[in-house]
């Protein structure tokens, strides 16, 4: 059993995610939520998804990032069980989700991308009537509705929501009868800022319960501060998977520093052989690999030089992405 | 159990809540009801003819009257059940209300079974309205109530049939329309499928006529319950619905 603590080597990378949990404290065995292993998943010709493998830890929140037809609704079917892989293995909660009875499926919440419901129906009927297939108490409604902002419309007609109470009410429809994995497909779609804050607090709620949290959306830079892990998939292929942190050293991607100096061309010096940029007339602005970092600021703080003021941009879940997208056509060249 | 009731209610005030099936309802009553008294208004004259010539005895009320209703009814049903049963799974891929149900801890029968039920509660208020007019009847003679209520059991039998079908079309495809137009190629073909008559002759023309949806009703008509008609219905019903669940089973697998 691995702790906090534990010694042991480092995990393979299919396994590095699990290093979050040293930190956390919590015992790894028997907590890999899913476990996805070579799974292909062909719709005639076309290859949805090629040889997807990877694993994800219990209490995580993973984004599942990718471009349209990139095969994330697909994966996110296969691990519902709405449809079986044409090979390899899918292993969600310790169960095949293809075989699995409702048990199983009472402890997954969904939300369908673009979700609909029962135009005939109240908001807290809507919410009755779900928990009545889950086996739920149909009386949890009105505190859901209160978790997702939706109590002062609780009694109106579906057909009258806009679309970003639809995705609420598809929240705290996921969120029925207390799901251990919560599959989000683009929720935040049709919220607006101060929703999609409220939404995420929400998200940080359950994460901190320990529900696991597959999030699929394009709004990176909303992702990239609430989640535990990121996925790319391109053309059903996985072409990063790991923490930012872990994403942001295999890209090897610049950060980027804006330094403001009373005296640029005294920086400019001092910094000799590192192509800077004088943006503003006291304002530098230089690229540099990370591990470079540390040895410019030391270099700065060693010259005396007047420095007022150091920026420091990391490269963005963006950037990552628009990395790793565009290195599959070279890897295929190769 | 509970999840099928659940289904079928919502079903059912899902129904309530579209124009489709209160114009369904209406049209079927206004033609019924009009059919009716058509028929009744006829068979007076009859009777005044019949005795007119001096013959003995009345000519049978129930036959002349009740039946050619419930059974033009089973022709407006045949029109119209396709209209309702092409939402019961088709629509609801179209609308999008489909992946919260097929996501929720239900197996595909039950989901089927909700929805067939939720049909039947229809039928049941839509064949409740057509008794109406046979029952006014009551009030100045006397039909065959065993005769009425084989035709109005034959009735519920042959539309609950007829939402099988239409259910199994629905299973089949995520447009309505295609569902429907499917639903009702399949439900006019077996309506007709004894009109070759002996022209195939031999087990071929026994075949089609057991097949046909036609001769089984009118043997409720009669006011004759069978064992035989009463399995046919059964089997044709659940025939539909297994297929509709092995539609959905089959999308699980393909995806």
């Amino acid at each position: 059993m691995k702790t906090l603590g534990d010694e042991s080597p480092r995990p393979p990378l299919f396994f590095q995610s699990l290093e979050l949990f040293y930190g956390w404290g919590i015992t790894i065995m028997n907590q890999t939520a899913l476990a996805v292993e070579a799974v292909v998943k062909t719709y005639g010709n076309h290859h949805a998804l090629n040889g997807v493998n990877f694993a994800v830890p219990a209490g995580v929140c993973m984004a599942l990032l990718g471009h349209n037809g990139a095969g994330k609704t697909t994966l996110m079917k296969l691990l519902l069980g709405l449809t079986r892989p044409t090979s390899g293995q899918i292993t969600v909660l310790g169960t095949n989700p293809a075989l699995a009875g409702p048990e199983f499926r009472r402890q997954i919440g969904f939300l369908p991308e673009n979700v609909i419901f029962h135009a005939e129906l109240t908001g807290e009927e809507t919410l009755k009537h779900y928990a009545r297939l889950k086996g739920e108490n149909p009386n949890r409604q009105n505190e859901l509705l209160e978790r997702v902002g939706l109590a002062h419309a609780a009694r109106r007609r579906v057909k009258g929501y806009s679309k970003g109470m639809r995705q609420r009410l598809g929240l705290a429809q996921a969120l029925l009868g207390q799901p251990r994995l919560l599959m989000l497909d683009e929720p935040t779609t049709g919220l607006d800022p101060m929703l999609r804050h409220e939404f995420y607090q929400v998200i940080q709620e359950l994460r901190s319960a320990g529900v696991t949290i597959l999030l699929s959306s394009h709004v990176l830079t909303e992702l990239e501060a609430r989640t535990d892990l990121a996925m790319i998939l391109e053309h059903g292929r996985i072409t990063a998977f790991g923490t930012l942190d872990e994403l942001r050293r295999e890209a090897a991607l610049p950060v980027r520093l804006r330094i403001r100096a009373s005296d640029p061309e005294q920086v400019m010096t001092a910094l000799n052989g590192i192509t800077a940029r004088q943006t503003a007339p006291e304002e530098l602005e230089l690229t540099a690999a990370v591990e470079e970092k540390m040895t410019i600021l030391r270099t700065l703080m060693a010259s005396g030089i007047d420095v007022s003021d150091i920026e420091i941009q990391l490269p963005t879940l963006d950037h990552v992405y628009a990395h790793f997208g565009r290195e599959k056509p070279a890897k295929e060249e190769k | 159990m509970k999840a099928i009731f659940t289904i079928a209610l919502r079903e059912l005030r899902g129904m309530f809540h579209s124009p489709l099936a209160w114009s369904l309802l209406a049209v079927l009553f206004a033609i019924c009801a009009y059919m009716f008294n058509a028929g009744v208004l006829t068979y007076q004259i009859q009777m005044v003819e019949y005795q007119s010539y001096g013959m003995r005895g009345g000519l049978p009320l129930t036959e002349r009257t009740i039946a050619p209703m419930l059974g033009n009814a089973a022709v407006l049903l045949l029109l119209l059940m396709p209209l309702l049963s092409m939402r019961l799974i088709a629509e609801e891929k179209r609308q999008g209300t489909w992946p919260a149900l097929a996501c929720s801890p239900l197996s595909p029968m039950t989901i089927i079974l909700g929805k067939y039920t939720g049909l039947l509660l229809f039928l049941a208020i839509a064949i409740g309205l057509l008794a109406i007019p046979p029952l006014t009847l009551y009030s100045f003679a006397n039909p065959d109530t065993g005769q009425f209520l084989a035709g109005l059991l034959g009735l519920f039998l042959t539309a609950a049939a007829f939402g099988a079908v239409g259910l199994a079309a629905s299973s089949a495809t995520e447009n309505p329309n295609v569902a429907a137009v499917i639903s009702f190629g399949v439900l006019l073909m077996l309506w007709i499928l004894s009109w070759m008559g002996n022209a195939s002759g031999g087990v071929v023309d026994k075949m089609l006529a057991y097949f046909s949806l036609l001769n089984h009703y009118q043997n409720f008509l009669s006011g004759i319950i069978s064992s035989a008609d009463l399995s046919y219905f059964l089997l044709l019903s659940a025939a539909g619905l297994l297929f509709a669940r092995q539609r959905l089973m089959a999308e699980r697998i393909q995806g």
